[in-house]
């Protein structure tokens, strides 16, 4: 094909089309839109909620894994919400994802949510040991700033401890590249996730945090240019497909990746890393602990 | 020399115009109850995903601001510029557009209104995104540039 033709597909789609009477809803139009990376490789979200929220927002495990199947996703990474009974150390939700973990072991991957305005110490330990394979932090929420003395002893002692750290750095957080691009750099071991790709700093994110190999970037509710930035720029070995559930859903987050990559031209010989390999590899790499 | 076809699904449609080679901006499609163009031409078609982009765009920064009643206003007027598709093509999409709109619109109204609620914004930008996705296209310089196809 020569070069400078411009494709159909740039009119139609066709490959991004439904079939007749197939819904956009729909895992078959999903599987269409994602080169069938969704029927050949294993599909992991890295970022899902379980328990309940201040914001009257809930999820249960049960209503999660209904989303996933909808979408044949094998599985999710899950966390608490700003849970209204978190206390000042997140027990009692680190708890209700334990609980959602020992229901389906085989589809759920446990994260400890911790406050480093609190006495996170016992609590991280506890989680730990039972288990909890990463940590989630939400400086917005628990009000503490991204390089904070408790927050970086966390960093460090999860890069010992060679538990990755999902961090929001989306809704509500400021410029936020140098702050993490300090943290990668002190922590070379630690495996830092960027939860929503940084997207109120970009495209400097992409720029500064690029050099920094243990860096990762979650891609839901990505504003659609934030993640041609991330998809351009970043190793597509580094990015991670996430939900948000159940703010966002299977259909949009794995819609919005697919149609990105597409755009940005990644090649869809890593789709199936972006939509899951990425991740369970990144676990794996810390699972000999 | 426009080619009329008749409707009846948007992919069985594209697949007609890829194997008879025509150009996608000289077909209307015939639905039954009325005659559309397949798909608009290129500056119609970006004026059309901007207006809904800034539709979306505006609500979304009115939320943030907590200016409730003027997001539910935007929304609403995004709403009307999503209701009649202009061309057959895009009604697929525009479909999916309405029901992010409503959604939030219907959280908006179940009381999610503050910073803490995180509902609001991500159907928001969901919606923003999806006229993002739609605005992104090449404007072909004749039929000669069109490829079947791959």
């Amino acid at each position: 094909m020569p070069a400078n033709r411009i494709p159909y597909e740039r009119y139609f789609e066709v490959s991004a089309l439904p079939e007749p009477g197939v819904p956009m809803h729909s895992y078959a139009y999903l599987r269409r839109l994602t080169s069938d990376v969704l029927e050949t490789a294993p599909v992991w979200d890295t970022h899902a909620h379980v328990g309940r929220d201040r914001d009257g927002r809930e999820l249960d495990f049960i209503g999660l894994l209904r989303d996933l199947d909808d979408y044949l996703v094998n599985g999710a990474v899950i966390f608490p919400f700003n849970d209204p009974e978190q206390g000042t150390d997140f027990r009692v939700p680190n708890d209700r994802v334990w609980d959602a973990y020992r229901a389906a072991p085989e589809r759920f991957v446990p994260f400890m949510r911790l406050n480093p305005n609190g006495p996170w110490e016992d609590e991280y330990e506890r989680c730990r040991d039972r288990g909890h394979r990463g940590i989630k932090l939400h400086p917005r929420a628990q009000d503490f700033a991204l390089n904070a003395p408790a927050a970086m002893e966390i960093y460090a002692r999860a890069a010992t401890d060679r538990l990755p750290v999902l961090v929001h750095t989306g809704y509500g957080m400021g410029a936020v590249s140098d702050d993490l691009a300090g943290i990668a750099s002190a922590l070379p071991d630690l495996r830092l996730i960027l939860g929503h790709s940084t997207f109120i700093d970009m495209p400097r994110a992409v720029a500064v945090l690029a050099p920094y190999p243990n860096v990762y970037f979650e891609t839901s509710v990505v504003q659609a240019f934030d993640l041609f930035a991330v998809l351009e720029a970043i190793d597509p070995a580094r990015v991670l497909y996430g939900s948000d559930l159940p703010y966002g859903s299977s259909a949009h987050g794995l819609h919005e990746l697919a149609v990105m990559a597409n755009i940005a031209g990644v090649h869809p010989a890593h789709y199936a890393d972006l939509f899951g390999g990425n991740l369970l590899r990144l676990l794996d790499s810390g699972a000999d602990r | 020399m426009r080619t009329l076809l008749r409707g009846t699904h948007p992919l069985e449609v594209c697949r007609e115009v890829i194997a008879r080679a025509l150009h996608p901006e000289e077909v209307d499609v015939d639905t039954g109850d009325r005659i559309r163009p397949l798909v608009l031409d290129d500056r119609h078609h970006l004026l059309t995903w901007i207006r809904l982009y800034s539709r979306c765009l505006a609500a979304r920064n009115l939320f943030l601001a907590g200016a409730i009643d003027r997001c539910r206003w935007e929304i609403g007027a995004a709403l009307v510029a999503a209701a009649d598709s202009p061309c057959y093509l895009d009604e697929v999409y525009l479909a999916e557009l309405r029901d992010l709109l409503r959604t939030a619109d219907d959280a908006l109204v179940a009381g999610e209104t503050t910073i803490q609620h995180h509902g609001p914004y991500v159907d928001l930008t969901m919606a923003e995104n999806l006229c993002v996705t739609r605005m992104i296209r090449r404007e072909a310089a004749s039929s000669q540039d069109l490829v079947g196809p791959r």
